[in-house]
């Protein structure tokens, strides 16, 4: 079995494997990107080894290169993870905004919703016209 | 190990069962007797739990013997899509 710069592992000529280490990476994050993968790959996963899973890559496409695709697959693995660490930070910012974004009132400043009045318009909403035709 | 569950699933004996080893850490028993149902015009198999694996015996019907490979290919990645979607999938059924 041959590594390609200390990071795939070719099984065979058709098979590229890539060792993803769960302390690095989580599962969800494999898990997606397995699941945008699979148009373009088969794929089979095992758990080699107490926190080591090997994803088994054989591209659809014969004339495919084969480090190329695993290259794609660790950058998705990548993107992945990425996006789970951000939406873990700012999941709870993300939902007050939507919350905010369906609610009447001002989830942000109540005191604001108790004090001002429709005539207030303390967001400057009526400021707008419609321009001249 | 798993390169010779990996290979084992791919091998090219038309006689044979083949043997998938499936952990259940990634592919889900109750995708794995739904993808047996929806692959049964190409294959018909079994599976039983051994530890945390999934022992699926599957054979291809003669007919598409000669696709073998690449149908026990289709069908392990639709397990693991399968699986894949009992997990993340939302109301739509879509993944995120």
């Amino acid at each position: 079995m041959d590594t390609l710069k200390g990071i795939f592992a070719r099984v065979s000529l058709e098979t590229i494997a890539v060792d993803v280490d769960e302390r690095l990476y989580s599962l969800d994050a494999l898990f997606r990107t397995c699941y945008k993968f699979t148009d373009i790959a088969y794929l089979y996963l095992r758990r080699e080894a107490e926190g080591k899973v090997r994803a088994y890559i054989v591209p659809k496409d014969k004339n495919s290169d084969l480090p190329t695709l695993a290259g794609q697959f660790c950058n998705e693995l990548l993107d992945h993870q990425v996006r789970t660490l951000v939406s873990a930070e700012s999941g709870k910012i993300r939902e007050l905004i939507i919350a905010q974004a369906f609610s009447e009132g001002n989830l942000l400043e109540e005191a604001s919703d108790r004090e001002g009045d429709y005539g207030s318009d303390r967001l400057g909403i009526g400021d707008f016209h419609e321009p001249d035709k | 190990m798993g390169q010779i569950a990996w290979e084992l699933a791919i091998s090219m004996n038309p006689i044979s069962n083949s043997m998938l080893k499936l952990q259940t850490d990634f592919y889900s028993p109750e995708c794995v007797t739904q993808a047996l149902a929806d692959f049964g015009e190409y294959l018909s198999g079994s599976w039983e739990l051994s530890g945390d694996e999934m022992h699926v015996q599957v054979r291809v019907t003669p007919y598409y013997a000669a696709e073998r490979s690449r149908i026990l290919r289709e069908f392990l990645n639709y397990v693991l899509d399968l699986s894949l979607k009992l997990r993340f999938a939302d109301a739509q059924g879509k993944i995120t």
